[in-house]
């Protein structure tokens, strides 16, 4: 059983976009269209509840001479409530199976 | 550093908000994605609104770590004993200059009714403001009813 969280629509959209692949802030910005005062606090509540993780990506700062981005995943428990999530928002499943 | 003076600025400030334990790695998370953002052709505008984004991160941040912490940790600050007594003494002057107490300098009695109502009171109507303010417009001025006992 999953634990239910008060999720929005703005973070279901965020999850499904890290469901895809890791990602890093900006991009999460782009590929959904929300404003960066929505996103990050999301991410920074879903990491606080566990569904998501982050990782400084030092490997990739060196092969493009910039600084480190910082990477989001979902983590295991936060797959579990994206298919939670699926069911509850059947519009974000079908753009997810459009992708 | 390729991102804009205004946006280090802006996060700077956003970043007052947090502790300074976290402060480092939030701001190097921003400037970080400033920095790449900044390395192709993108919209100033739209990286100041990006930007903006900075202060709700930071207050969510902040809610998460404690505000208490935050508050405790500013108060032990070298920088409130210049800070607090600064702002203090701001808002009193700008609060003073804009609405001036009733009955002192800046009113000027317009009327006084000379009749009394049921508690045996006298109404007199004053006109407070500066008088560069209330010539300039009288939508500008208050008019503050006061009673006085005879």
């Amino acid at each position: 059983m999953v634990e239910r969280l008060n999720l929005t629509y703005a973070s279901a959209v965020i999850l499904e976009a890290l469901a895809q692949r890791k990602t890093y802030g900006f991009q999460i910005v782009d590929g959904t269209g929300l404003p960066s005062g929505t996103v990050y606090p999301a991410l920074r509540r879903m990491e606080s509840a566990g569904l998501i993780e982050s990782a400084w990506d030092h490997k990739g700062a060196e092969a493009s001479g910039g600084p480190a981005r910082k990477y989001y995943r979902l983590t295991t428990n936060g797959r579990k409530h994206m298919t939670v999530l699926l069911d509850r928002y059947p519009r974000l499943a079908r753009t997810s199976k459009m992708r | 550093m390729n991102v804009p003076f205004e946006i280090r600025l802006m996060l700077a400030v956003a970043g007052r908000l947090l502790p300074c334990s976290l402060r480092l790695e939030w701001s190097r998370e921003w400037l970080a994605e400033f920095s790449h953002a900044f390395r192709g052709r993108v919209q100033r505008r739209g990286m100041f609104v990006r930007a903006a984004g900075a202060i709700p991160d930071a207050w969510t941040l902040l809610q998460e770590c404690g505000i208490k912490r935050r508050l405790s940790e500013a108060a032990h600050s070298r920088m409130t004993t210049v800070v607090l007594p600064a702002l203090m003494f701001f808002i009193l002057t700008l609060s003073t200059l804009r609405k001036p107490l009733p009955n002192g300098r800046g009113s000027e009695c317009l009327v006084s009714i000379l009749s009394r109502d049921r508690q045996g009171a006298v109404s007199t109507i004053y006109k407070s403001g500066s008088p560069s303010s209330s010539s300039i417009s009288m939508t500008s001025c208050k008019f503050l009813f006061s009673s006085s006992k005879v």
